[in-house]
């Protein structure tokens, strides 16, 4: 019962902290090296782009999504995309169109729905609960179905801050940090309401530029873990 | 929100999350802190000998243990592997 070899990949670019042609290149250098078994995830962004001075709610967009894999999908084609400077440009080192599955990563419903859309695979960042985790696969199916697509066409995954150790304390301390990070998106399903205050506690004074790390002030109280 | 604690408590969250038959992988994002305490590695093998393939205590984990254990809470680094669901789940 081993399990099966890694893809290599990068779980979620955005496209604040990296240009699409930079990822669009780095994925397809990688799926040279490890031909047939590459993936790249793509999503709208969190700390990265709230230590520039962006919020989530101006980054979490679904036309974001969309760009980011249609981009993607043209340049690995070698295709050409238009940049911001509206030049054109394409991989000229590419040789040969790569295909390269890209998962979509989203939370909430509407991006989870819009990885549905748009993704070859779907990635929910949102919990390990049961019932909001088919809930999430319940939004990505309707995105799918949107596009004509049938959920059983998807690699469907979920991401999840991982820490097991005997001490179970110590485990969980060490997740603190980036379940609290994760709790700045929003949910498949409203929080309940005996946490929704906690929550909106959190959102209001997390600081990105101690992102997911276990000291920072939020964690003190630690009641997410 | 996390596959977060003991072994037998992380096996238990693998195997009710394993019960939405649509999930095919899951992206782990092992929580260590930095330099001077523990690494990933102690969770990755964690994770394989305890919460996700067959249980077995071999001399990886005994080092796993210790080095969490001799770990206390700092800052996390960020780091992603892919697993893909094993047969019999």
């Amino acid at each position: 019962m081993r399990p099966a070899p890694s893809p290599p990949g990068a779980s979620g670019s955005a496209p604040h902290s990296g240009h699409v042609s930079v990822t669009a290149s780095a994925i397809a250098s990688r799926e040279e090296l490890a031909e047939g078994r590459a993936v790249i995830g793509v999503g709208t962004g969190g700390s990265a782009a709230q230590t520039m001075g962006l919020t989530l709610r101006q980054t979490a967009r679904t036309a974001t999504l969309k760009s980011m894999a249609t981009s993607l999908r043209r340049l690995l084609r070698g295709e050409p995309i238009r940049f911001e400077s509206d030049s054109e440009g394409r991989l000229a080192w590419l040789g040969r169109a790569r295909r390269i599955p890209i998962h979509a990563v989203g939370s909430g419903p509407r991006l989870l729905a819009a990885a549905g859309r748009v993704g070859d695979g779907a990635t929910m960042y949102a919990s390990v609960d049961p019932d909001i985790l088919r809930a999430g696969v319940a939004c990505v199916a309707a995105g799918a179905g949107e596009s004509r697509r049938e959920l059983a066409d998807f690699d469907l995954a979920i991401r999840a801050p991982a820490s097991v150790g005997r001490n179970r304390m110590v485990a969980r301390d060490y997740a603190r940090g980036r379940v609290a990070s994760a709790l700045r998106h929003p949910s498949p399903v409203p929080f309940r309401p005996e946490d929704a205050p906690g929550v909106e506690r959190l959102r209001r004074e997390y600081d990105a530029f101690q992102h997911a790390t276990t000291l920072a002030s939020w964690c003190s109280t630690g009641w997410w873990t | 929100m996390a596959l977060a604690g003991a072994p037998d408590e992380v096996r238990e969250t693998v195997r009710l999350v394993m019960t939405v038959p649509e999930l095919a992988r899951f992206i782990l994002l092992p929580q260590v802190p930095d330099a001077g305490f523990g690494s990933r590695e102690p969770i990755l093998t964690l994770f394989a000998e305890g919460g996700h393939g067959p249980r077995r205590v071999g001399p990886s984990s005994v080092a796993a243990e210790r080095h969490l254990s001799a770990g206390r809470v700092g800052a996390t680094r960020r780091a992603a592997t892919l697993y893909s669901r094993p047969p019999g789940y």
